[in-house]
């Protein structure tokens, strides 16, 4: 039986057509990829940042409002505090001041500022 | 059995490329877009710093009076007396003592229905906002916080008016 073979090829030009579409998808794919991956690691990034910042804020918060029989300062039972929890991650060198009439605390988590404020109600 | 040793075009090929590659074009800017959004509201919105100054301003503020406002209009020759309700718009809050932790300006609020700021990116913050805030009878305390060239944005939910108040939040 005789086969019937169809021994058209492609031509170059629909060849460098059909390579050039296919570059431009590439590059749009990789690019999205990229851009997932990169949020990804600084979302898994920040958000550990973000825990350990609301923790420490929600701490001090409490510290703020409860008193010890050393009648230490805000800093210091903030120093205080620090032996006995792991999770906190306020770094030495805190310091208190006022601003505009409130009490304001300075303090550093893993080498960034932070400031927190307190008002005490009349 | 007879096979099907036909193929595919090339045109074919090509036709199904483009198109592919349309639709990537179009996903392409919405996952850029993605980490535009994520970036702002990892950096500039809702930073828990500024939501403790807001918490911290509110307490002064509810202290103070400064949002206990009574208002007064003229109505066919009769004065009608009653409370400040901020459920229409949103209200600036004039008050120097407030200035603290970058917080240049504050603005109390009911539920937003069309955001009102001039600013481009407040407005994005506030649009951001509406689509978050599903509770109509809350209340919000908005800050714009300004430090070394970069704005951010805070807001806190009040539903919990001060009983002692002349005027409760609504009225």
């Amino acid at each position: 039986m005789k086969q019937n073979l169809n021994n058209k090829g492609v031509t170059l030009i629909e060849l460098i057509v059909s390579f050039a579409l296919v570059s431009v998808a590439i590059i749009y794919f990789y690019q999205t990829l990229y851009t997932v991956k990169k949020l990804y690691s600084e979302s898994q990034k920040e958000t550990k940042e973000f825990v350990n910042v609301n923790y420490a804020y929600r701490i001090i918060d409490e510290l703020n409002n409860t008193s010890d029989d050393n009648e230490n300062t805000l800093c210091g039972k903030i120093n205080d505090y620090k032996s006995k929890d792991n999770n906190f991650l306020v770094e030495d060198g805190c310091r208190e001041d006022i601003e505009n009439g409130f009490k304001k605390i300075k303090f550093k988590i893993s080498g960034k500022d932070y400031s927190m404020y307190f008002y005490n109600e009349s | 059995m007879k096979k099907n040793n036909k193929g595919f075009f090339l045109a074919e090929t090509i036709v199904i490329i483009a198109l592919v590659t349309t639709v990537m074009a179009f996903v392409y800017p919405n996952v850029a877009k993605l980490y535009e959004n994520y970036k702002n509201k990892a950096s500039y919105y809702d930073q828990t710093q500024d939501i403790y100054t807001l918490k911290t301003v509110y307490r002064y503020l509810l202290d103070n009076g400064s949002i206990d406002e009574e208002t007064s209009e003229t109505v066919n020759g009769e004065t009608l007396s009653g409370c400040k309700t901020f459920k229409d718009e949103m209200t600036l809050i004039n008050d120097p003592n407030t200035k603290i932790g970058g917080l240049s300006e504050i603005y109390i609020t009911g539920y937003i229905t069309k955001p009102s700021a001039e600013d481009y990116e407040f407005n994005k913050y506030l649009n951001r906002m509406k689509k978050t805030t599903y509770d109509t009878a809350s209340y919000r305390l908005i800050g714009v916080f300004k430090n070394n060239k970069e704005t951010r944005y805070a807001s806190i939910k009040i539903d919990n008016p001060n009983p002692n108040r002349n005027c409760n939040l609504g009225g």
